[in-house]
């Protein structure tokens, strides 16, 4: 499908231009809500004054964090239609090792990661998502349609109380701020050091941005993928890449 | 000594310093911040900090104040008569009474005829009254006030001598909070961790709601009772507001938990549960997952460090 | 007298000039026109002045004749920045505090409130105005909510003066001469008291200062069975060997302190001598060439760009441990717990001293020093929780596991031992410090150990007044022990590792042969 895509030969593709494009909207519309979700909710410090001064007021900041809101929604959005077009056209399967679904190799590799944190055995093979992935990817995925909800409950009390009772906006507003704080709290500590600070790819992965895997990471961090789609077995290893075919 | 190659005398110990300036510059800048904002709560400039009422008149603020324009008789008529001696050591509770419940406000009618008016609809005249009872009841029982603040009078919410006139809807609100927060002290701190607060007085942003906005002014009415009188008052920003509007806890604090008759106590326990759940939720899930990370990290750079290069 | 007669000469002074400046700038007639006139300065300045301000018409015609006194005469609002203010001011307050017949009377025993302006004119305050202090009385009712304000003018007393838990004590307590003190249980301060034991009012209104530095003044609380909630001796300041773990001023202390620190100190000079004993750049005997050489080598390395690479040593090695990972990560959680623990107490400790050195009043400094704010209690246990749970960690590898490569020597144990015990006694003397100063819970319970103890401790009825000295010289003596040990034994590697990882890297030792 993409034979010309500029790949070397010591490198697969992990991620497609769609995914790599997706994956900056999210990165970027997260930033801004954080940025300005916190501003409202530790408004009594300084620097949220400032932060919500340079956003030209409370209004626009509010409005800015909504505008984000729905970029972020977008995303969400058109990774499910994705996902239909990944089924339907693509003839992919949406079940299996190398999709985001935990499996039991998920629990095992849980095991066996905590055998290895406590220097009693050696790292899990993971497939083509690690647990972290898949925690990160339905982290997202389920955390945006609840802090979805939340959200447009507090965006439009007024017609939300016309079929709730009155305190759903008070605990809808709980929840927004609990999870912001896990999620911002996850991304920013859990997320970032397993992927940046990991020895292997510090002091930058890059592959969500260029798609690229080096073939010697991917064997070691990936080693399950590694066996069913690009372990030698012909010698014209490298001239097809079936990378190309599943994403 | 006198002809040494190093001129001793050169290096007095101000020279010293003057030159050890530019080196000492850095720790300097990042002291000043953290001086100045000490500095600013001592205010070396303002000898009676933040007590209005004093027998010093600040000439230079009453000049900014709205009753630049009014002689001291025009308000203290009593003290200008002739007739009365002040300072009066025989009158009654000379030295002792509050001079804000001594002074007569009904001078303020004067000029503030309608407010006059509107005040005595709300709840702070109804307070009032009840102050007065108690006082002209004259029994023991009675004479035990347990109301924690005094009734108000115009002199507790507004200072006649130094309040500007003029003032933007920002800055009157924001003065407003600390008014009558401190009567209301719950009410001030769950307003401000309140959206209507965060934006209104954190953030300045004008059109959001500040306390007389929803209870309105010099009547002071209490929402809490009459669901319609709540529902009105919402309407004023919120048109669309249905029934169920008026219930969203706008003073949430788990204080209210322990007053049983409080109409919005069920709903507050509610809030209460749902956000020590999510909040347990959220300290499990973080707590894990941070030692998770912690000791894999730990495990993968010693295991990086082991493999020869 | 004299100011009686200054102030209004020269107030009408002030207005027949304003007047004649009004009458010739201006021909508006009324003063409501006065807004828009082109000189907004001078009406700002004559608008105020209500002598000058024509009456308003509505006004009884009573007020055409003038008081006694104009009201401005007293309520004018001085400068009491100036020294005319002060006197000003002062006139309003000796109206009536001049007279020795100014009472009042508490629980039916009268208290004499006269005060001499010219016996307080004999002490510090000569100069000062009354309100400067009692800020909040000038007012009705006449009385005050705040107290008297020293820190107005005046900064708290750091460690070396008086020690951290003073900073809950009321300057009045210790600089008044009154004997009788008090502990609020509202705001939990040590206050002067109003009354006496028997309900009798103190006379309070001598204004001369105690010699607050003499230890019959420190007596008024520090005795047996006192009821401020203070030890029942007077313990020493902190000496600057205590940085390690607290807030300590830059000063030897106690004389057992400044031995502790002079053996510390004469130890690393021996331990310089012993390195000193070898050749140094080929030269084997002159002392004075050897340190020329040395000290020219490190210049040399310091201003050179071998300094990059220093200072990732300093930092990947040195501060995160790197090698010691390497080894095991058992071996780098153990060192981590207790080595990051001190490390974080000493950094804090020197934040506080640092910032309270150049500003006495900033807010965190103050909050670092003292132990009931509810950061420091909380940090200051979680740290030493951790430094303990370090040793136990040790104790457990080295007498219990006991792995094959791990040799135990007997200046191990000594080490260990210190540490140990200082955090133990640490904890204890925490625990028994809460319970004798009657620490509120809601204050107390950020030091969750400490609070947890002084409550088992509290059961007993011993008297810890007593006890908490000896567990406060006990700690300190430990403290002090470690400080002399350090170069002398185990510990040595705090400085002997860092500088050989240092060393190391500017030589050019090859990876594989790093220690």
């Amino acid at each position: 499908m993409m034979e010309n895509s500029p790949i070397e030969n010591d490198a697969v593709r992990r991620f497609s231009v769609f995914h790599r494009f997706l994956h900056i909207f999210v990165m970027i519309s997260f930033t801004f809500l954080a940025v300005t979700g916190f501003s409202l909710s530790f408004s009594d410090q300084g620097w949220a004054g400032l932060v919500v001064s340079m956003l030209g007021g409370a209004e626009s900041a509010a409005g800015f964090h909504r505008f984000c809101a729905a970029l972020f929604y977008l995303v969400v959005v058109s990774h499910l239609i994705w996902l239909g077009y990944f089924k339907v056209v693509l003839k992919g399967r949406w079940t299996g090792p190398h999709t985001m679904i935990p499996n039991s190799t998920d629990w095992e590799n849980i095991l066996q990661n905590f055998r290895y944190i406590f220097g009693k055995g050696k790292p899990p093979l993971f497939n083509r998502f690690s647990y972290l992935e898949k925690i990160d990817y339905w982290a997202v995925l389920l955390g945006m349609q609840s802090m979805g909800v939340t959200g447009l409950l507090m965006w439009h009390p007024e017609a939300f109380s016309a079929v709730l009772p009155g305190y759903a906006i008070n605990i809808a507003n709980e929840f927004h701020f609990h999870e912001a704080i896990l999620a911002v709290g996850y991304i920013g500590v859990v997320h970032m050091t397993s992927t940046h600070l990991t020895p292997e790819a510090f002091p930058l992965e890059k592959s969500i941005f260029n798609g690229r895997i080096a073939r010697r990471r991917l064997k070691a961090e990936h080693p399950g993928e590694w066996k069913d789609r690009y372990a030698p077995t012909a010698p014209s290893e490298g001239t097809t890449d079936p990378a190309d075919a599943a994403s | 000594m006198k002809h040494s190659v190093f001129p001793l005398n050169r290096w007095t110990t101000p020279a010293i310093i003057r030159r050890a300036l530019p080196a000492m510059g850095l720790l300097v800048l990042l002291q000043l911040a953290s001086i100045g904002a000490a500095r600013g709560d001592t205010d070396w400039d303002k000898p009676f900090p933040a007590f209005e009422s004093n027998w010093f008149v600040d000439m230079s603020r009453f000049s900014e104040g709205a009753h630049t324009g009014l002689d001291c008789g025009e308000c203290h008529v009593d003290m200008v008569e002739g007739t009365q001696k002040h300072p009066d050591p025989e009158a009654p509770g000379y030295l002792k009474t509050d001079v804000k419940e001594r002074f007569d406000y009904g001078r303020c009618k004067r000029c503030h005829l309608k407010a006059h008016e509107r005040s005595l609809e709300g709840a702070h005249a109804e307070a009032m009254k009840q102050q007065q009872q108690r006082k002209a009841d004259q029994t023991e029982a009675a004479q035990k006030d347990d109301a924690p603040y005094p009734a108000p009078t115009c002199g507790h919410c507004h200072s006649a001598h130094y309040d500007r006139s003029q003032r933007s809807r920002v800055e009157v609100g924001r003065a407003m909070i600390e008014t009558c927060g401190a009567c209301h002290p719950v009410e001030k701190a769950t307003y401000l961790e309140n959206y209507h607060g965060r934006a209104a007085v954190d953030l300045g942003r004008a059109e959001a709601a500040y306390c007389t906005d929803c209870h309105g002014a010099h009547a002071c009415v209490s929402l809490k009772k009459e669901a319609e009188t709540a529902l009105s008052a919402c309407r004023r920003c919120h048109p669309d507001a249905g029934k169920n509007f008026a219930d969203i806890v706008i003073h949430y604090s788990t204080q209210r938990l322990a007053d049983d008759d409080h109409p919005k106590r069920p709903a507050i326990l509610r809030i209460y549960l749902a956000g020590l759940v999510s909040l347990a939720f959220v300290s499990i899930l973080l707590i894990g997952f941070y030692s998770h990370s912690f000791l894999l990290m730990l495990r993968k750079i010693h295991d990086k460090l082991r493999r020869p290069e | 007298m004299k100011t009686k007669v200054i102030v209004p000469a020269a107030l009408g002074a002030a207005f027949l000039l304003m007047g004649v400046l009004l009458l010739t700038k201006s021909e508006a007639p009324s003063p409501a026109g006065a807004v828009s006139q082109p000189e907004p300065a001078v009406v700002a300045v004559a608008a105020p002045e209500p002598m000058e301000a024509p009456a308003p018409v509505e006004l009884p015609a009573s007020t055409a004749e003038k008081p006694e006194r104009a009201c401005l005469d007293c309520h004018r609002y001085a400068n009491i920045n100036t020294n005319e203010g002060v006197l000003a001011a002062n006139g309003m307050c000796n109206e009536c505090h001049a007279d020795p017949a100014c009472d009042r009377t508490i629980n039916g025993h009268k208290a004499s409130l006269h005060v001499t302006p010219e016996e307080l004119g004999k002490y510090p305050h000569e100069f000062v105005a009354c309100v400067q202090c009692h800020a909040d009385v000038a007012r009705s009712p006449h009385q005050s909510d705040a107290g008297a304000q020293c820190r107005t003018c005046h900064s708290v007393h750091g460690e070396k003066t008086a020690h951290a838990p003073h900073l809950r004590v009321d300057c009045q307590a210790c600089h008044r001469r009154s004997e009788m003190v008090r502990l609020d249980k509202t705001d939990h301060r040590v206050k002067l008291a109003g009354v006496d034991a028997d309900g009798k009012p103190v006379d309070l209104t001598d204004h001369r200062l105690a010699e607050a530095d003499s230890e019959d003044n420190c007596r008024k609380c520090h005795r047996a069975d006192n009821e401020v909630g203070a030890p029942a001796a007077i313990l020493p300041a902190k000496s600057a060997l205590c940085i390690l773990c607290h807030p300590a001023p830059l000063a030897f202390g106690h004389p057992i302190f400044a031995l502790a620190i002079l053996i510390g100190v004469a130890g690393v000079f021996l331990t310089l001598r012993f390195w000193l004993q070898g050749s140094v750049e080929g030269e084997e005997r002159s002392m004075h060439r050897k340190i020329d050489l040395g000290a020219e080598a490190v210049w040399r390395t310091v201003f050179s760009r071998k300094f990059f690479s220093m200072l990732r040593v300093l930092f990947l090695d040195i501060l995160l441990q790197r090698r010691i990972l390497k080894e095991s990560v058992a071996r780098w959680s153990v060192h981590s717990l207790i080595y990051t623990a001190i490390l974080a107490r000493f950094a804090l400790s020197l934040l506080a001293g640092i910032r309270f050195w150049f500003d006495p009043e900033n807010p965190m400094a103050l909050a670092l020093m003292d132990k009931n704010h509810g950061f420091t209690g909380f940090i200051h246990d979680l740290l030493g929780l951790f430094i303990l749970a370090g040793i136990v960690w040790v104790v457990i590898r080295r007498y219990v596991v006991k792995p094959e490569h791990v040799v135990t020597e007997i200046a191990d144990n000594v080490a260990v031992a210190l540490i140990g015990l200082l955090v133990v006694f640490g904890f204890i003397a925490e625990g028994v410090r809460i319970t004798v100063s009657q620490i509120p819970p809601e204050l107390g319970i950020h030091s969750f150990i400490g609070y947890f103890l002084s409550q088992l401790f509290s059961l007993s009825d011993w008297n810890w007044q007593r006890v908490y000295p000896w567990l406060w010289w006990i700690h300190a003596l430990l403290g002090a022990a470690f400080v002399a040990y350090l170069p002398f034994g185990k510990m040595r590697h705090m400085f002997n590792t860092p500088l050989t990882y240092l060393i190391e890297d500017v030589s050019g030792v090859k990876r594989e042969k790093r220690v």
